[in-house]
C-alpha cells in the first residue's frame, strides 16, 4: 500500500485529491463504526428498561384486581384458616402515609430551603465541610437514620413507636438530599441578576426573596419533588421506629402503619392470598410518585410560562 | 456652520491638531468639538484608586474627577482594568471577599467606603448599567423598571406608575411599551432589553450611573439608539461609561480616562483629559499610540 497518498503531495491539486481519495475510503468504515455504536447504546438502553417494565408489568397484572374503592378505604383484617381469603383494605397505611410523610414534609421542605440558602451564601470553609458532610449523608445506609432516632427519640419516650419518630426519621433522610438539590437550584441562578438586584440599592434578603428563589422556584420544586419521591418509598428508618397499626387514627403520637410497613410485614404473612396483596401497595406507591411527578411538571411549566 | 467659518477656526480645530500627530481624522471628526463653556463641576473624585484581588493588584494608580452631568468614558485594551474600577465605585466589589479597594473615592465629599455612608444607600445614588442586558426575567416590564423603588420601600402605585412612565421615557422605551407594560421583559429585544434596565436603573433617580461596555452585546442599530440615548441623559445624570470601542468613547464622552494594563499584568491609568485632547493631543506616547491603533 505504497501509494501515492502516502507520498507527501507536491501540489495543491495533488494535497486536494489525496485528501479526498482517503477520504472516501475511511467512509465505509466510519460508516460501521456509527452503526456499531449506536447497536450497543440501543442494547445498553434495552438492558436497562427490560427490568424497569417487567417490575412495572408485573406490579400492575398481580396488583390491579385488588384496587377497589373498598380496599382502598376500609382497615386491614386478618385472613383466618376459616376466611383464607379475607384481608380487608388498606386505609390505615395510606392515613399513616399521608400523615407521617405530610408531617415530615412540612418539617424537610422549610429547613432544608434555609440550609440551601446559608450554603448558597457562604463560601467558608465550615460551610464547605457542612455541605460535603451533608452529601456524605446522601450516601448513608437509610437504616442508619431510623436507627438514630430510635435511640435518641423512640428510647426517650419510653420506647413508644410513634408516627412522629417516622416523620422525624425522613425528615433527617430527606433533608440533606432536599438542601443540596436545592442549593444548585440556586446556583443556576445568574449572578448577574444578583448584581443587578443589589446596584438599584437592594439588600441582600430582599435580592434573595424576590429576585434569586423567585428564579429558582422551578427547579427548586422539582428538586423538592425528586426527594420527596425518594422519601415517601423508603422503608426501613420508617419501620424501626413507628410501629404498627389496624386504625387509621390521625394521632403521630401513636403507633402509625404506612404503604411501605405494611409492605414489609404482609410479606412475612403466613397466608399467600394476603402477601400477593403487596402487588397493589406496590401500584398505589408507584401510581403517587408518578402523580407527584407530574404534578411538580405542571406546576414547573406554569411557572416557567412567560419567561426564558 | 462649518462651512463659513472653517479656515478661521482651522488652527484649532480637533481635525488639523490631530493630523499633525496623525491620527484617523475619521474618529477624531466624531468627537464633539464644540467644548462647553460652563464650569466643570467635580460630583466623584478618585484619588490613586486601586483595587486587588487576594493581594493581587487589578488596578492602581486611579486619580481623577467625574464631572457632574458630564459623560466620563473609560478606555483601554482587555485587562486594563475599566471595568474593576468603575464596580469600585458603586462598591459592587464588596461582593467578593478578596477585593480590597485603597485609595479614596469621594461622592459629593465624603468618602464612598469610609464616610459612613450604607452601601445600599449608596447604590441608589450611584446606579449601573451592566454589559448585558439582565432585566430580572420572572418579572414584568413594569415591574422591572418599579424594582429599584419598591426595594427602597416605595410602595405608592400613583408614586410608581408617574415613575415608571418617566424613567422609560428618559430611556427612550415608553412609546414602545406603553401598551404591554405587564407583559414579560424577557420578551423584549436585546436593544429594548438593554434600555429597560437604563429605565431601572434611572428609576431611583441616581446622581451617577455607571455603564460597563452597555453596547457590546448589541447590534448597530440598538447602540446607536443607546449613544443618541446618552447624550440626552447627561442633562439628568451624571454618567461614566466603560467601552472598548475607542469610536464610542469619541462619540458620547466629555471627558475620558485612558488605561492600560503595565508589565506586572496591572492596570493604571495612564492619561485622563477631555475627550477632545485625548483624541487630538494626548500628553502620553501610549495614549497616542492605542488611539492611533497600534495595539488594543
Amino acid at each position: 500500500m505504497t501509494s501515492a497518498a502516502l507520498e507527501a503531495p507536491r501540489t495543491d491539486d495533488e494535497r486536494r485529491a489525496a485528501v479526498q481519495e482517503a477520504a472516501s475510503r475511511f467512509y465505509r468504515r466510519k460508516t460501521l463504526y456509527s452503526k456499531l455504536f449506536l447497536g450497543a447504546t440501543s442494547l445498553g438502553l434495552l438492558i436497562a428498561f427490560i427490568p424497569l417494565f417487567s417490575i412495572i408489568y408485573n406490579v400492575v397484572r398481580n396488583g390491579i384486581s385488588y384496587i377497589t374503592w373498598k380496599f382502598l378505604t376500609t382497615p386491614p383484617q386478618s385472613p383466618s384458616i376459616f376466611h383464607k381469603h379475607q384481608i380487608g383494605g388498606i386505609s390505615n397505611a395510606i392515613e399513616g402515609t399521608a400523615l407521617v410523610f405530610g408531617m415530615a414534609l412540612l418539617m424537610s421542605v422549610p429547613i432544608s430551603i434555609m440550609v440551601a440558602i446559608a450554603l448558597y451564601e457562604s463560601h467558608g470553609r465550615v460551610m464547605g465541610a457542612l455541605r460535603t458532610l451533608l452529601e456524605v449523608m446522601i450516601g448513608m445506609p437509610s437504616i442508619l437514620f431510623g436507627i438514630f432516632i430510635y435511640t435518641y427519640v423512640v428510647e426517650r419516650m419510653h420506647f413508644q413507636l410513634t408516627g412522629l419518630a417516622g416523620s422525624l426519621a425522613l425528615t433527617v433522610l430527606m433533608v440533606p438530599l432536599m438542601s443540596v438539590a436545592c442549593e444548585q437550584a440556586l446556583r443556576g441562578v445568574p449572578a448577574v441578576l444578583t448584581e443587578a438586584g443589589l446596584a438599584l440599592g437592594a439588600k441582600k434578603a430582599q435580592v434573595m426573596r424576590k429576585i434569586v428563589l423567585r428564579y429558582a422556584l422551578p427547579r427548586m420544586l422539582t428538586a423538592i419533588m425528586l426527594s420527596a419521591s425518594r422519601g415517601i418509598g423508603e422503608t426501613a428508618p420508617v419501620l424501626l421506629v413507628i410501629g404498627s397499626t389496624y386504625v387509621a387514627n390521625w394521632n403521630l403520637m401513636t403507633s402509625q402503619t404506612t404503604l411501605t410497613t405494611l409492605m414489609y410485614n404482609i410479606i412475612q404473612s403466613f397466608y399467600n392470598y394476603q402477601r400477593s396483596e403487596v402487588w397493589a401497595i406496590a401500584l398505589l406507591l408507584i401510581v403517587v410518585v408518578f402523580v407527584l411527578n407530574l404534578a411538580s411538571r405542571i406546576i414547573v411549566a406554569r411557572l416557567n410560562r412567560g419567561h426564558r | 456652520m462649518e462651512s463659513t467659518t472653517e479656515n478661521s477656526t482651522m488652527e484649532n480645530s480637533p481635525r488639523q491638531s490631530a493630523a499633525t500627530v496623525g491620527i484617523d481624522p475619521s474618529i477624531v471628526s466624531m468627537v464633539d468639538a464644540i467644548p462647553s463653556n460652563a464650569p466643570v463641576v467635580p460630583v466623584m473624585r478618585l484619588k490613586d484608586v486601586a483595587v486587588s484581588f487576594n493581594g493581587k493588584v487589578a488596578v492602581r494608580d486611579v486619580t481623577f474627577d467625574v464631572g457632574k452631568n458630564r459623560v466620563t468614558s473609560m478606555i483601554g485594551p482587555s485587562g486594563s482594568g475599566k471595568t474593576t474600577l468603575l464596580r469600585a465605585l458603586n462598591r459592587l466589589h464588596d461582593l467578593t471577599k478578596s477585593a480590597v479597594v485603597t485609595g479614596s473615592i469621594t461622592l459629593d465629599d465624603v468618602d464612598i467606603y469610609k464616610g459612613g455612608i450604607p452601601t445600599t444607600l449608596l447604590r441608589t445614588r450611584v446606579g449601573m448599567v451592566f454589559q448585558r442586558p439582565n432585566p430580572f426575567p420572572t418579572m414584568s416590564i413594569y415591574d422591572n423598571v418599579a424594582s429599584g423603588l419598591r426595594f427602597n420601600g416605595i410602595k405608592k402605585k400613583a408614586f410608581l406608575d408617574d415613575a415608571i412612565e418617566h424613567s422609560l421615557r428618559a430611556a427612550a422605551l415608553w412609546d414602545s411599551v406603553e401598551s404591554r407594560l405587564k407583559v414579560a421583559a424577557a420578551t423584549l429585544s436585546g436593544g429594548e432589553q438593554q434600555r429597560l434596565c437604563i429605565a431601572r436603573a434611572l428609576a431611583v433617580e441616581p446622581e451617577i450611573l455607571l455603564m460597563d461596555e452597555p453596547t457590546s452585546s448589541l447590534d448597530p442599530v440598538s447602540t446607536q439608539h443607546i449613544e443618541d440615548l446618552l447624550t440626552s441623559l447627561k442633562e439628568i445624570v451624571t454618567i461614566v461609561i466603560v467601552t472598548h470601542n475607542m469610536q464610542q468613547a469619541a462619540r458620547v464622552s466629555d471627558d475620558c480616562a485612558f488605561l492600560l494594563m503595565g508589565e506586572d499584568r496591572a492596570g493604571e491609568l495612564i492619561e485622563f483629559a477631555t475627550t477632545e485632547k485625548i483624541f487630538t493631543n494626548p500628553t502620553d506616547k501610549r495614549t497616542l499610540d492605542y488611539i492611533q491603533g497600534r495595539f488594543g
